[in-house]
């Protein structure tokens, strides 16, 4: 049986943290936008400040342990309830008439991807907000998730994030839960204040922009402030300092805890960081070059500024737009259609398969060609100096397995939506992977208007489960998962 | 532990010798349609083939030592490279190919792909177009003895898979098996082979039309003589035996022994068979309603096209009747799934493998339950078989080495600066020995748009993906060579 008491216990928590959230986009709004918005805001932050402090005051006594069922369960619940709460704002103020559509803007914010449905010009600045919130938010809840919650749960909590993210765990480094996550949270505001000072102190673009392109960033959300992306403001320094957020958030954040401990060595010689680097300045060479060949861009500079920028923003899953990529040569759009594949780091506010799993799979092949000649023989995977634990490559070989089955599976699905290949083919790996881009028809824009509601529910869907490592989704239907034992 | 030498030397010679006597087929084809120019393209061919055979046979002497697991995937890999060497003579000498297309017209052949760089098909001589589809024949005839009798140690065709035994590093010269089983395996592609040309002569065909179809369809390969493939016979007949006889080509071959012997039990308890069934049938229903839904084809025609399609695709045939390109998205998205799945093992289909997509799904599977139970020992079972965890790492590292492979030979495709879905399709349509895939190398279209560089490489990847992969990367690993490791 699951622990209900605590599971809801938890989601009231969370419902009451998504309603303090819209406070300041209400307050935005009040300044901005019209008589509705405000309403909405307002509303929706009484209904979900309301609800959830009523659960936390029922549920005030309540404790308890959480089994690892319970914890699967909350993780899955806690983004659909806090989703289904958020998209409260846009379907209140009929911004988005639809609750499909309401539904599917909240998801793309908390699991953030970024991505919309709105065909029209611009969001009211105080719904905006609250998606760049919303984004901010998702961003923390992923690391909570990835490096706190799941190593907490129950039993062999340590065993899975171990499966999930090989690497340094947190729990060796400190001795107490509650002391790593502060430290998290630590690295996540420092970074979120550092780029809203790089960002509002530098540039002309405004206290508005600062705060939702740094939310964007930090978040690996990528949200537009405008239309164009961040073409608007066709700055170079702009788009250095969310390309350098965009990759730091994309870093595993239990290398800045190293940091912190100055253990530079151990940082450096981190294998998935260096891969991690290796991948952005390879395929960002290899960009430019392609781009300065064709004649796409006239200077070697100017291709690499565009390529860098597209390549780190697709590769951190982000997906901010400076340039129309599906104008590019195909070679380039050939090489960000991998990186929608790869992904950032583990334990980063980054979506897709991650790195980690991308090198461990390469030496899972690798191993392979060793058995083959050596039947008998017996050979670790090994990453760095470390081997890999044989359950631990099972269970990343199953989950890239899984990924790439999603990844057909909602191919075929989003493709009764008739439009060409190449878009369907990009939708499905932007959608899943949380960068909200694609090529073809939808392209740079990043706009998801052209499925049908019931297209859109499944995009949703998708999101969700690219967010929660599709496990934690897939497990919920699991008649297993549900059986008394 | 060095190179057997002694025995591939005897080994090749013994294919030159066959390949020659092959070469001199096309000949007679010559004389009856009085192509007498064409003679010395086949002699100059067959001559010096069977005369360096010969002297291979005879010079080299008999070795008494063991073959090696390391002589295996040398002679196999050494085998198409060389066929498909030979058979690209004819084609410098009796038509005016250079040596790009040539290699790419072969390697489509042999490795029974059907992929062609040729615009105007029809406009080839009679003898040569018998040579072309003959090779796919020779292919499939490889493929069965090769890999399922005689070096089933290499486990290629997913023959071994469902095999208890563990394969010991080294085995007998002549398996004591070997000439039983080859025997029965010739004669059942004897017997495909010749009832269906006999079937498609009674449909109206000439011998030649027969006999080149027959060809394509038995080795799952898909040349055909005319450039509407067989869409230029608009019999229904004939698709109907293409259709089936491409289907029971793909199965595995040894259950057609099984039901000498048990009688449709045979097929009925496989459980490989009864997953093919299942996915033939349901996505035939599936296009077949898309397709009547969307107005292409009333009913009867729309259920016909789609077995036809279905059956092309996923027994990595590649044959068309119509230009399934301009169907829409969700049947092609169908298709392009099927593609990834292809024949049965012990077949001559290529793709990944029924029994390996099986094999994952159930991997899969147990990946989600053992997150839930992370202590439960959970064994992957297929029918009342337990899989054991070779097998499964066996199975996982080649699905992940084939994606892998897919993506990376994409991304080279695009470098000639195709669209995404070409790209990536090509790569897919050549590694699984498909033939067609869509957009720019769609069914009606063909390889002749990419540069010379990039045929051969697709050439390559024809035998690379014929030989799964493993067979032939492998000489491109230095442990290979290095003959202590």
């Amino acid at each position: 049986m699951l622990n209900w008491k605590v599971i809801l216990k938890i989601i009231s928590v969370i419902v009451f943290i998504v309603g303090i959230s819209m406070v300041p986009s209400w307050l935005v709004a009040l300044k901005n936008d019209s008589f509705w918005v405000q309403k909405a805001l307002l509303q929706s932050a009484l209904i979900s400040l309301t609800l959830g402090g009523a659960g936390m005051l029922y549920f005030k006594k309540t404790s308890g342990n959480l089994l690892l069922r319970d914890g699967y369960f909350v993780v899955a619940m806690s983004w659909i309830v806090a989703s289904i709460f958020g998209a409260l704002p846009y379907w209140l103020s009929a911004d988005l008439a639809h609750p499909i559509d309401a539904f599917f803007e909240s998801v793309a914010g908390f699991t953030t991807t970024g991505s919309t449905v709105r065909n029209v010009d611009l969001m009211p600045r105080g719904l905006l907000l609250w998606k760049a919130t919303s984004n901010w938010l998702g961003g923390m809840g992923i690391l909570v998730f990835a490096i706190s919650i799941l190593p907490a749960l129950g039993i062999n909590g340590q065993a899975i994030v171990r499966a999930e993210a090989p690497g340094p765990t947190f729990e060796k480094m400190t001795a107490r839960l509650s002391a790593s996550t502060k430290i998290l949270y630590g690295t996540y505001i420092s970074f979120t204040l550092a780029e809203f000072c790089l960002l509002y102190f530098f540039t002309d673009m405004g206290a508005f922009d600062s705060i939702v392109n740094t939310f964007g960033s930090v978040s690996t959300g990528g949200l537009f402030a405008h239309r164009q992306g961040l073409a608007f403001y066709d700055s170079v320094y702009i788009e250095a300092v969310i390309a350098s957020f965009c990759y730091l958030s994309s870093v595993s954040f239990l290398l800045y805890f190293l940091l912190l401990q100055r253990k530079w060595k151990e940082v450096l010689g981190n294998r998935e960081l260096q891969t991690f680097t290796g991948i952005i300045l390879g395929t960002s060479f290899l960009i430019a070059t392609n781009l300065f060949l064709t004649g796409t861009y006239e200077t070697w500079i100017s291709a690499f500024r565009h390529g860098f920028f597209q390549v780190v923003s697709f590769i951190s899953t982000s997906g901010y737009v400076i340039a129309d990529f599906t104008k590019w040569p195909y070679l380039s759009q050939a090489l960000l259609f991998l990186l929608l594949f790869i992904g950032g780091c583990a334990s980063s506010t980054a979506g897709s398969m991650k790195v980690i799993r991308i090198i461990i799979s390469f030496k899972i092949m690798a191993r392979m060609f060793f058995k083959r000649l050596h039947p008998s023989g017996i050979i670790a995977v090994k990453v760095g100096q470390k081997p890999i634990p044989a359950d631990t490559v099972s269970k990343i070989t199953s989950f890239m397995m899984l990924y790439f089955m999603v990844y057909i599976v909602s191919l075929i699905l989003l493709s009764l939506q008739n439009l060409d290949f190449e878009t369907t083919m990009g939708v499905a790996a932007g959608c899943l992977s949380n960068t909200g881009l694609g090529f073809g028809e939808m392209g740079a824009t990043g706009n998801y208007s052209m499925f049908s509601p019931g297209l859109r529910l499944y995009l949703c869907a998708m999101m969700l489960m690219g967010r929660l490592e599709l496990f934690t989704i897939f497990l919920l239907f699991t008649p297993t998962f549900w059986r008394n034992t | 532990m060095g190179f057997n030498h002694y025995t591939i030397l005897q080994m090749l010679g013994k294919v030159l010798l066959i390949t020659g006597a092959a070469t001199s087929i096309p000949i007679l084809v010559a004389w009856i349609y009085g192509e007498e120019e064409l003679y010395s393209a086949f002699y100059l061919t067959a001559i010096p083939a069977v005369i360096l055979g010969l002297l291979l046979i005879i010079g080299v002497p008999p070795s008494t030592k063991a073959i090696r697991i390391r002589d295996g995937f040398l002679v196999v890999a050494l085998v198409w490279i060389l066929i498909t060497f030979i058979g690209s003579i004819p084609f410098f000498l009796g038509t005016h190919m250079n040596f790009a297309d040539a290699f790419f017209e072969m390697a489509s052949g042999f490795s029974t792909t059907g992929a062609s760089i040729l615009t105007d098909i029809e406009a080839l001589p009679y003898s040569i177009l018998f040579w072309r589809s003959f090779t796919h024949w020779l292919g499939g005839l490889g493929i069965v003895i090769f890999a399922i009798a005689l070096m089933p140690h290499l486990n290629i065709g997913g023959y071994n898979i469902m095999r208890a035994e563990t394969p010991g590093p080294i085995y007998d010269k002549i398996n004591p098996k070997f000439k039983g089983q080859s025997r029965i395996l010739f004669l059942i592609y004897m017997i495909l082979t010749l009832s269906e040309t006999l079937l498609l002569k009674l449909g109206g065909l000439s011998w030649f039309d027969a006999l080149i179809h027959t060809f394509g369809t038995v080795a799952t390969g898909g040349f055909s003589n005319y450039n509407d493939s067989l869409g230029h016979f608009q019999s229904t007949y004939v698709t109907l035996v293409v259709t089936l006889f491409m289907v029971m080509s793909a199965l595995n071959f040894t259950l057609y022994y099984a039901s000498m012997k048990k009688g449709l039990e045979g097929f009925l308890k496989d459980t490989e068979f009864k997953f093919y069934m299942i996915v033939i049938v349901s996505c035939t229903l599936l296009i077949a309603l898309d397709l009547f839904r969307m107005g292409y084809f009333s009913h009867g025609i729309a259920l016909r096209e789609s077995a036809f399609q279905v059956a092309s695709i996923i027994t990595t045939t590649g044959y068309a009747t119509t230009n399934y390109d301009l169907w829409p998205t969700f049947s092609k998205a169908l298709l392009f799934g099927l593609m990834l799945i292809g024949g049965c093992s012990g077949s001559t289909g290529g793709g990944i493998k029924a029994i390996r997509a099986l094999i994952v799904i159930r991997f899969i599977r147990r990946g989600i339950i053992t997150r839930l139970h992370p202590n439960a020992v959970c064994t992957v079972r297929l029918g009342e078989k337990s899989i054991s965890g070779d097998v499964i790492t066996s199975v996982a590292s080649f699905s992940l080495l084939y994606i892998t492979t897919v993506l990376v030979s994409g991304l080279i495709v695009s470098a000639d600066g195709h669209d995404l879905v070409t790209s990536f399709t090509a790569a897919l349509a050549c590694v699984g020995n498909i033939g067609p895939g869509f957009s720019g190398v769609g069914p009606v279209m063909n390889y002749s748009i990419f540069s010379n560089p990039i045929k051969v490489f697709l050439g390559f990847l024809m035998l690379a993906g014929r030989l799964e992969l493993f067979t032939l990367f492998m000489l491109f690993t230095p442990r290979f060579w290095n003959r202590d490791r």
